[in-house]
């Protein structure tokens, strides 16, 4: 009677744990997957133009992954689009943010791109933090979360059922500590996946605009942005949003002058 | 007069030498003047370099024939070193006077030599209407002031025989001097610097030799006095400069009433400076030329050797590229060849010959590359694409050449060791930059802004989790309930188990089988005490009985006689003595004893 119940149990819990997953996998059609491959195709042959068109092609069906991000801003770098080549990096960055290639063809890319603008100096420890929240994405702290938060719950398992004194007192502090860092891994997930889905960032994809002081036409003119510069957005009013460049400095321009990453 | 004196040379050479004529190759020629004025005089000669028989000469209607045909004959003799030479020459002269202005060719005279018939290449003679010039052998009368040269009768010109062209296609610059007058001689000829150009003369004999031609419909001795080939290197409109002459001409001087000078007349020489009009060439640009153009204008071949495939290590290769063909040889660059990236190659060495004439610049230049394949291998060196401009079809026109396998084997080690001791470590070689390749393995497609955070299915998780928890907390709290039951139950019997054994050994005491009988008495004690006191059977030993009685607050006295028991149980089974009295005595015992401890034990 007892076994048949875990049975159903570890059954429940790895339906849950697939779903996820199986949701993601049974919802992209052979087709998708087809054309890109032929757009491996026409990159690998040289056709880089075809194959960006390839690429973009499932973009606009809804689709993203890491690779597909990358794979359509290496054919439109070769293509010599680098503005477009560069939001697409950005992209895969966010999907892959510690991807070594993508961050060295960025790199490369960003080289071609008319402003130059210094960053702004972070403190130590505030930088080391934010490496450490983008070292992953959201769902590779989603699952150090959940596994944290399992292993709290087997602790404090063992908690309840140790005997004696010493393994309670260590039981509990295992759990202590499993479940603080379940906490803060959520965290961080969280973070990562505001970034993914609230877009708060965004690439110059016009020639040269004129950033303004204020959300209107007449606004004094702050500075010249070039194509291809990769902007925080942090406001929104009408059809102006606020930007912030690397180095600190805030300005709007109008939303149709940049593309969200 | 002359004809006599020829002749008289004639004679005192055959009294010399009477040698047989030489063999040699037999030429007839014919010649006139290309251009004669209407009523004019003229020669028409007729030359054949052996004795010949049975002349044909043309038929002349269209000339008046005034003498002839008048027959000479020269020879000429050589001694050099004891070898004798001769060369003979007749010749056949007409004096005739045009009748009438156009084009009149006169067809070739025949000849035999030696029962061979020879043919002389024909002739277009040009009449043109005369100036008003006496044509008879007169005085001339000096139309200008002595000292001076009109305009019209001495000038110097630049013909190019193209006005536009492409950059690199090349034209021909003539420069020619036209001339009524007796020229004697040039003092100082200075040609423009062809500035725009590259520029190649062509090779014009030593000796200016002056020919009639006409010019405004008026004839003029000319002379070409430079040929040069020129090819743009720059686009738009050049304009040539001018060429400056100066020429000494002879002019006769009248001088006064002498007597004499009817009969000699007196010459000067006079200074005349003549210059050209300076002249403009369109040069048009090429068009965008593809990828490798070598810069060459014009019509080429290339062909490529090699003098080895397979080689050693660090052993020297050369490939030489060959470029034939008409245009601006000169001005190619060497065409790039794509050697593999760690071969030691040197520049190539350039070798050109070519010759220039009218056609233009015709020849060949060769390029040759030396290189060390510096490790073993197999290599591929690609074909070369030569790209020249055709200037014939407007059009850029590749020649690929072959492409080469090399294969090189390891050295013998005496060579290359002395040229590298030890192993000489390199630096990594950066051809490029270049982005870092695709990835094209197997993907995940996600629908856009999907992450599994967040999701329903993640927050149901720790859902499941912590239901997972509470279940096994529960269930094992029942399991606890459920087992203090059981220990309850097994108490409650554990007398009424006693009990039961005990009478299964009164049963085998009345049947007689002793050991059986001890059996049972010890089971029902082991088996009350395992379910009384919740030990199991497996850990209970007399020892860890009679502690566990005495903590349940059983009497010593119980206790000692309860251990009593088991050892006379133990002691009979094995050594069975005792009647069946002292079996009926012991089972008493047993009762009693049991009896005792249902009550003490709590």
């Amino acid at each position: 009677m007892r076994t048949i119940m875990k049975n159903i149990i570890q059954k429940y819990l790895l339906i849950l744990l697939l779903s996820g997953s199986l949701q993601a996998v049974s919802a992209q059609p052979v087709a998708l997957q087809d054309s890109l491959a032929k757009g491996n195709q026409l990159y690998t042959a040289g056709k880089y133009a075809e194959a960006a068109k390839t690429y973009e092609a499932i973009t606009s069906k809804g689709f993203e992954s890491f690779e597909l991000y990358y794979n359509l801003a290496n054919a439109l770098y070769k293509s010599n689009n680098i503005t477009y080549a560069i939001l697409n990096y950005e992209r895969a960055l966010k999907l892959q943010p510690t991807n070594e290639d993508a961050r060295f063809n960025l790199e490369m890319t960003k080289r071609q791109v008319v402003d130059n603008i210094d960053l702004l100096p972070e403190p130590g420890f505030l930088r080391w933090w934010h490496e450490l929240i983008n070292s992953r994405p959201a769902d590779s702290w989603g699952t150090h979360t959940l596994v944290s938060f399992f292993l709290f719950l087997i602790f404090f398992a063992l908690f309840l059922f140790s005997a004696t004194i010493r393994n309670k007192q260590l039981t509990f502090w295992l759990a202590v500590l499993a479940l603080s860092y379940s906490f803060v891994t959520y965290s961080f997930g969280s973070t990562q996946r505001s970034k993914l889905v609230n877009h708060n960032s965004g690439v110059i994809t016009e020639r040269s605009i004129r950033m303004k002081g204020s959300p209107s036409e007449s606004g004094t003119e702050l500075f010249i942005l070039h194509e291809g510069l990769s902007v925080q957005i942090t406001d929104k009013l009408g059809d102006w949003i606020e930007i912030r460049l690397a180095d600190g400095n805030k300005g709007w321009v109008k939303e149709s002058s940049l593309v969200r990453i | 007069m002359m004809i006599f004196r020829k002749i008289q040379s004639l004679l005192f050479i055959l009294l010399i030498a009477l040698p047989g004529w030489a063999a040699e190759k037999v030429t007839f020629t014919m010649e006139a003047p290309q251009v004669v004025e209407l009523g004019e005089q003229f020669r028409l000669a007729f030359s054949v370099n052996a004795k010949g028989q049975n002349l044909k000469l043309p038929d002349l209607k269209d000339f008046d024939v005034l003498m002839g045909p008048s027959t000479s004959q020269s020879t000429s003799f050589q001694l050099i070193n004891g070898v004798s030479s001769s060369q003979v020459s007749f010749s056949y002269l007409y004096v005739l006077r045009a009748k009438k202005e156009g084009r009149y060719t006169i067809t070739p005279g025949t000849i035999t030599v030696d029962g061979k018939d020879y043919t002389s290449n024909g002739q277009t003679i040009e009449v043109v209407k005369g100036s008003a010039k006496p044509s008879t052998g007169g005085v001339d009368t000096p139309t200008t002031t002595p000292g001076t040269v009109p305009k019209s009768d001495l000038f110097v010109r630049m013909n190019l025989d193209k006005r536009s062209v492409h950059k690199g296609e090349h034209l021909t610059a003539t420069i020619k001097i036209y001339s009524k007058v007796n020229l004697n001689g040039f003092e100082d000829i200075s040609i423009p610097n062809y500035e725009g150009f590259w520029a190649q003369d062509i090779p014009l004999p030593q000796q200016i030799s002056l020919q009639r031609e006409t010019y405004n419909g008026e004839i003029y001795n000319v002379g070409t006095l430079k040929k040069t080939l020129l090819f743009p290197q720059q686009t738009g409109n050049i304009t040539i400069g001018a060429v400056k002459i100066d020429c000494i001409v002879q002019q006769r001087v009248r001088k006064s009433q002498s007597i004499f000078d009817d009969f000699f007349d007196s010459f000067a020489s006079v200074k005349a400076t003549i210059t050209s009009d300076p002249v403009s060439v369109n040069v048009t640009p090429l068009p965008s030329p593809p990828s490798g153009f070598s810069g060459a204008v014009g019509k080429f071949d290339i062909r490529s050797s090699i003098t080895a495939k397979n080689v050693r290590e660090n052993d020297a290769i050369t490939i030489k590229l060959d470029v034939t063909g008409n245009g601006n040889i000169k001005l190619i660059n060497p065409p790039k060849i794509a050697f593999p990236a760690d071969f030691e190659v040197y520049d190539p060495k350039t070798n050109s010959n070519f010759t220039a004439s009218d056609q233009g610049l015709n020849g060949n230049i060769s390029f040759e590359y030396l290189f060390l394949p510096r490790f073993a291998g197999s290599y591929t060196i690609p074909a070369v694409n030569f790209v020249y401009f055709d200037t014939d079809s407007k059009k850029y026109v590749t020649k690929t050449t072959d492409e080469y396998q090399i294969k090189v084997e390891k050295g013998d080690g005496t060579r290359s060791n002395q040229v590298i001791s030890a192993v000489a470590k390199e630096d990594l070689k950066q051809l490029g930059t270049d982005i870092r390749f695709i990835k094209t393995g197997p993907v995940i497609l996600q629908p856009k802004g999907y992450t599994f955070f967040g999701s329903f299915a993640f927050y149901l998780l720790y859902l499941g989790g912590l239901l997972t928890l509470l279940t096994i907390y529960l269930l094992n709290q029942k399991r606890i309930r459920e087992n203090a039951n059981v220990a309850r139950m097994k108490n409650k019997k554990a007398s009424k188990v006693a009990l039961k054994r005990l009478k299964e050994a009164s049963g085998h005491l009345q049947s007689g089988s002793d050991e059986k009988f001890y059996e049972s008495v010890t089971r029902a004690f082991w088996g009350y005490l395992s379910d009384k006191l919740t030990i199991p059977a497996s850990e209970l030993s007399r020892e860890k009985a009679s502690d566990e009685l005495t903590k349940h607050s059983v009497s010593s006295t119980i206790v000692e006689r309860f251990v009593q028991i088991l050892e006379t149980c133990e002691y009979a089974r094995f050594a069975p003595d005792g009647g069946s009295a002292k079996m009926h005595e012991l089972y008493e015992e047993a009762t009693d004893v049991m009896s005792v401890m249902e009550k003490e034990i709590k």
